[in-house]
Order: C-alpha cells, then sequence, then structure tokens
C-alpha cells in the first residue's frame, strides 16, 4: 500500500528528474559491461576481405576464449589518432596495410605487443606492432582483349610502350608507385632502398603518356581492366581472385611482383588490452594464417604456415616468393616521407 | 554548410527589421535548432581554427606560410575554382532550362517531374560516379553507339578527364539550381507576360526583357549553393577526373588521414572556408542579387 502511495507521490518534476538521472548513468553503466572483455571491436574493409577474416579468425577465436569480435568502421590512421587522444579508443585492435604502422607507432597510437605470447620475428617498430601477413601486387590484364603472350610481365616490359603498345594504370600514390618506376628503369629489386627519388619520377614522366588512369582506389583497377578502359595495370592478387569469382577473366602475371606489408597492432588505452593481446597472438598462428592465406592469396608471416597451404592458395604466389627480382615494400624507409613524396607525386601529376 | 547559415541569418534579419514584436516571440522555437548548429557545427569548426593554428602543441602561422608558399597548393586550388565555376555555369544554364519547362506544367504533371529531378538525390554518390564509367567510358554506352555507327574514329574521350568531371558533378548540382529557380519562376506574375504579349511581343523578347532578369535572384540562389558544394566535390572528381583534377579536399584528405598532419589539413580547410565565404560576400552584393536572399 505504501508503495501505491509513493508512486503517486512521484511528481512529473521528479520523474523528469530520475528519467534525467538514468540518461547520465548510462554511458558508465555501458562503460563498465564493455570493460568486461567480452568483446573486442576492430575495423575493417569489409566484403570478401571481411568473410575471409571471419572465416579464418574471428568464428575460431570466439568459440576457444568466448571473447566476441565486432567489426566496426573502416580503417583510417586518423580516426585510430582521434579515438586515442580522447583516451577512450572505441577500437581494441587495428589492422591495415602499408606505412600508416611506423606512423601510428611515431604517434604513439598502439601498445607494446606481449612478447612471452607473440613470436619476435614478426614484431616490427617500437614492439608495438606485428607483420600480419604480406600481399601481392602484380601486372594485370583481361583475358578478353589480350592473351597471355602478349603482355608485359615485367616492368621493364610494362614500361616498354612500344612492345606492348596500349592504356595503363597505376595508382595515384607515391608508395610502390616509385619502387616499380626505378626498378622498370633498371635498379635491382634488392637494392632500391633509399629510393633515388629523382631518378624515379624521371621514370614515371616516361610511361606518364600512357597511363590512362590514376587509379584512387584499390578497386578501380578491377572496373577499369574489366571494361577495357586500360590494357594492362597493376593490381592485387586477393582482388584478382574475386574479379574471377564473379566470372571476370583476369589474369594476373607473377614474374615480377611487388610484396607489401599488412599489419596488426592493440590499439593504446584501451580497456580491452588483455583480450585484444589474445586476439593478436590468435590470428599469428600458422594454421589460422594458412587458412587465411588459402581464402585470401597472401603470404603469411609465420613461416610454418606456408607449408600448410593449399597447392590452389599457392598457384597464387610467385615460384619462390624470395627471390630478389621481386620487389619488397619497406614502410619504414615511407614514414615521414609519405607527406613530401605524395605532394611531389600530385605535382608531377598536375605538370 | 555555412553560406545556407549565412542566407538564413540574413533573411531572419530583414524580417526582425521588418516586425519586431512577432520575430521576438518566435526567437525562442529557435533556440533549440541553435544550441543542435552549435553543437554539431561550431565546435567542430571552432577545433579546426585551434588546429591550424597549433604546431607541435604551440601558437603557430606556420601552418598558413607552409601553404601560401607550396606550388601544389596553389595548383590545387586553381584546379579546385575551375572545376567548380565550369560545373556551376554547366548546371545553371542546364537546370534554368528543366525550371522553365516545370514552370509551365500544369501542377499535377510537374510533382511527377519534380521528383524526377528529385532522382538523382536518393543514390549514393560513389554508385553514380561508378555508373557514370559504364555510360561513359570507352566501352560505355555512348561510345559503343558511336562505334558502331561511325568506326573507331568517332570515340569520345568522355571520361577520366575535366569533361567527365564537369558531368558527373553536375549530374548532382542540377537539382540545387532546378528548385530556387522553379521557386522564382512561379512566384511571377504572369500579368506580366500577358501584358507583353498583348504589347506585341514574341516569345523570346518576353524572355529576354521579363522572365529573365525577374529570375536572376533564383539563378543567383542557385548557382551560390553549386559553387559551395562544388568547392568541397571529393569522391567524383577522384572516380571520373584525369591526372590534373586534383581538389582541395583531396589535399586535405591526404594530410588528415595519411600523414596525420592535422594543422595543415585545418589550415587548407581554413582557407577554403574564408576565401568560399569572401566569394560569397562579394557575389551576394552584385547589382541585381539582393533579392537572393529573401
Amino acid at each position: 500500500m505504501t508503495t501505491k502511495k509513493e508512486i503517486g507521490l512521484i511528481g512529473r518534476r521528479q520523474f523528469t528528474a530520475g528519467l534525467g538521472a538514468a540518461a547520465l548513468a548510462l554511458p558508465f553503466y555501458a562503460r563498465s559491461s564493455a570493460a568486461q572483455d567480452a568483446r573486442i571491436l576492430l575495423p575493417t574493409y569489409g566484403g570478401s576481405y571481411q568473410e575471409h577474416l571471419e572465416e579464418a579468425f574471428t568464428r575460431p577465436f570466439t568459440k576457444e576464449t568466448g571473447i566476441e569480435v565486432v567489426f566496426s568502421g573502416v580503417p583510417d590512421l586518423a580516426r585510430l589518432k582521434a579515438q586515442v587522444a580522447s583516451g577512450r579508443p572505441e577500437w581494441d585492435v587495428f589492422e591495415a596495410a602499408g606505412s600508416w604502422f611506423p606512423t601510428g607507432s611515431e604517434e604513439g597510437l598502439f601498445e607494446p605487443l606481449d612478447t612471452s605470447v607473440i613470436d619476435s620475428e614478426v614484431i616490427r617498430g617500437k614492439g608495438d606492432y606485428a607483420l600480419f601477413y604480406q600481399y601481392i601486387a602484380c601486372i594485370c590484364w583481361n583475358e578478353d582483349f589480350h592473351s597471355a603472350d602478349q603482355v608485359p610481365r615485367t616492368w621493364k616490359d610494362f614500361w616498354d610502350v612500344e612492345k606492348f603498345p596500349g592504356r595503363r594504370t597505376l595508382r595515384n600514390r607515391a608508395d610502390m608507385t616509385l619502387e616499380i618506376a626505378l626498378v622498370a628503369d633498371g635498379v635491382e629489386p634488392d637494392k632500391l632502398y633509399p629510393l633515388d627519388i629523382d631518378r624515379a619520377f624521371d621514370s614515371l614522366e616516361r610511361i606518364k603518356p600512357s597511363i590512362a588512369k590514376w587509379a584512387s582506389t584499390a578497386s578501380e583497377l578491377t572496373t577499369l581492366l574489366s571494361t577495357n578502359e586500360v590494357d594492362f595495370g597493376i593490381n592485387y592478387t586477393g582482388r584478382v581472385k574475386g574479379a574471377q569469382a564473379s566470372g571476370t577473366p583476369l589474369q594476373v602475371a607473377l614474374d615480377q611482383v611487388v610484396v607489401a606489408n599488412d599489419y596488426i597492432a592493440v590499439v593504446k588505452g584501451t580497456p580491452r588490452r588483455e583480450a585484444a593481446m589474445k586476439f593478436v597472438e590468435f590470428v599469428l598462428r600458422a594454421d589460422r594464417q594458412a587458412e587465411f592465406a588459402n581464402l585470401d592469396t597472401d603470404i603469411p608471416s609465420n613461416p610454418t604456415a606456408v607449408g600448410m597451404m593449399t597447392d590452389e592458395a599457392r598457384g597464387w604466389l610467385p615460384a619462390d616468393v624470395n627471390s630478389p627480382v621481386h620487389i619488397r615494400q619497406d614502410d619504414l624507409w615511407w614514414a615521414g616521407r609519405t607527406e613530401e613524396l605524395q605532394q611531389r607525386f600530385l605535382t608531377f601529376l598536375m605538370n | 554548410m555555412p553560406p545556407e547559415g549565412g542566407i538564413r541569418t540574413r533573411g531572419r534579419a530583414l524580417n526582425a527589421s521588418q516586425s519586431n514584436t512577432a520575430d521576438g516571440n518566435l526567437f525562442w522555437f529557435v533556440v533549440p535548432a541553435l544550441i543542435l548548429m552549435g553543437l554539431i557545427f561550431l565546435v567542430p569548426l571552432g577545433y579546426v581554427f585551434y588546429y591550424s593554428l597549433l604546431v607541435d602543441g604551440r601558437f603557430s602561422t606556420d601552418g598558413f606560410v607552409t601553404l601560401l608558399t607550396s606550388g601544389l597548393f596553389y595548383r590545387v586550388f586553381i584546379t579546385t575554382f575551375e572545376i567548380s565555376f565550369l560545373s556551376t555555369a554547366v548546371s545553371v544554364f542546364l537546370g534554368y532550362a528543366v525550371a522553365l519547362h516545370l514552370s509551365r506544367l500544369e501542377p499535377r504533371r510537374r510533382i511527377i517531374y519534380m521528383g524526377m529531378v528529385m532522382l538523382p538525390f536518393w543514390t549514393s554518390i560513389l554508385v553514380k560516379s561508378y555508373s557514370f564509367t559504364l555510360i561513359l567510358g570507352r566501352r560505355g554506352i555512348i561510345n559503343s553507339v558511336l562505334t558502331y555507327l561511325f568506326g573507331d574514329a568517332a570515340r569520345l574521350e568522355l571520361i577520366y578527364n575535366r569533361i567527365g568531371v564537369v558531368i558527373g558533378m553536375t549530374n548532382y548540382l542540377i537539382p540545387f539550381v532546378v528548385f530556387p529557380v522553379l521557386a522564382n519562376l512561379l512566384a511571377q506574375d504572369r500579368n506580366l507576360r500577358t501584358a507583353a504579349e498583348i504589347m506585341g511581343a514574341r516569345p523570346l523578347r518576353i524572355f529576354m526583357s521579363i522572365t529573365l532578369p525577374l529570375s536572376i535572384p533564383g539563378i543567383v540562389a542557385g548557382a551560390l549553393m553549386c559553387l559551395v558544394l562544388s568547392f568541397g566535390f571529393f569522391i567524383t572528381p577522384a572516380i571520373l577526373g584525369g591526372r590534373r583534377d586534383v581538389m582541395l579536399s583531396n589535399l586535405i584528405d591526404l594530410y588528415t588521414r595519411e600523414t596525420l598532419n592535422w594543422n595543415l589539413a585545418a589550415a587548407t580547410g581554413v582557407s577554403l572556408l574564408l576565401i568560399t565565404a569572401l566569394l560569397m560576400a562579394v557575389l551576394s552584393r552584385l547589382p541585381g542579387t539582393r533579392n537572393a536572399f529573401t
């Protein structure tokens, strides 16, 4: 009876105040429940790539540890920096390609990795990020328009517009493109760094008239090749595999490829550091890496995993990945130079 | 969108001077919107200004000095303006024709046609840009027809150059011209045209002497909207443009996301904002355009 009376006594104002208090308390409630290491968040590029991550890593991880892995947003270093600066990062794990990681390491965006569970062979930077896998960029063409014996197979060939006439595409970014230009100009791929920047731009000047489109995104490359906007172009094996699966007859030359890097790290200041660390350890295991490489045409960072790959998956790799004919991207060299060189690259494009 | 805010404020200020009491009572209805705008617009904008003057934790104008002495910034700046003005001019020309046609239709049909003008609005700009590669490309619909009829020599380069950028941007911008111009045309007094007709004027003369001059405020409002939107364009020039079609937004993207130089990113953004504001201030004071904002 008293309760009834009390309820009746709660005035509109009190009710509103209570509602306000509840609203104020809500973020704290949400925070405390999230802090229980029950789930971790990481950004991803989505599409088939996300499906591969789910199949090889996140679902087995949840099964083993009970920790749920949720994908949220697209990898973006600026967003990560803002999250870390806010003191309450949304992401717990960060995974992406290229020179973002040396830069992020410099900016202090990653937690030091736990060397007791992670193999030091794959740890990079200040010990705060790890090589996740390596991916392959190579010369690609469309079988509908060119047969395999009429296409450039090395970067020197790619630059030879008399022997291989046709429209071409490259990315509109300096990293990787400068390396390719130097190799096309005769620099030995294993003696690329430090890059001879002037020579690279001179070399690019020669191919410039044949580049129909400097692609701003990776997906554009496949579109340009599928629709015959270009005859030859750079592309990533993972994308080509996807295009083939959807019926577009793209082909790749693995005679001289670019081996580029994808890294993974634990976000600085995450309240779920332990769970995130467990996840990084999990994805670097040989069996997980092999399964992912089978799905995604990559080179596992764990050397044991290479031997566990299927023949079909190994068909997407050059016969000898370690051969000195291939270009190996050095992200450490690029860190701190991206701004200057990308600005010079844009100036080169606009001239 | 600062200019839109500016337009509203000016309109409000004018109304206020006309009827103080009514406006005073209505003011409180605007407060929630003002607070919302302050939080989601002014506060972040303040941060952008703050970052533009912050180098390594200290106050410095280095960011602006770097920009003003950079050849690349200058080139990109000019390109941004060229593309914006060209797209705006084409959009105003085509949009005006559409609006004129719509204004002469019976209301029920007009609604249907207005829906068709709105249609591109409801499609993602990324999807539209990719669709254009299928229409304008070397093996796209237009070139397939041309080469089928006239042979390979008839193929047009409609994409990966300035033409592609203007087509893509115009497709997005036209509704922003159609609606202000249409509103203006519908508000024009029919009797003026009837009077001119009775006096013996031909349709072209009526258009040139009455309809067009009266619609200048609508044109200016639409054109300013197009310009401001164009300055911030990003995806369309990247996908449909050639190597020279680099916009200021692309530079901001480079500094924000790739190199984490937020000082330079903010300085670029602030420069763009100030120049846009200046341009709007000048254009909106041109003779004959005063009524565009009321």
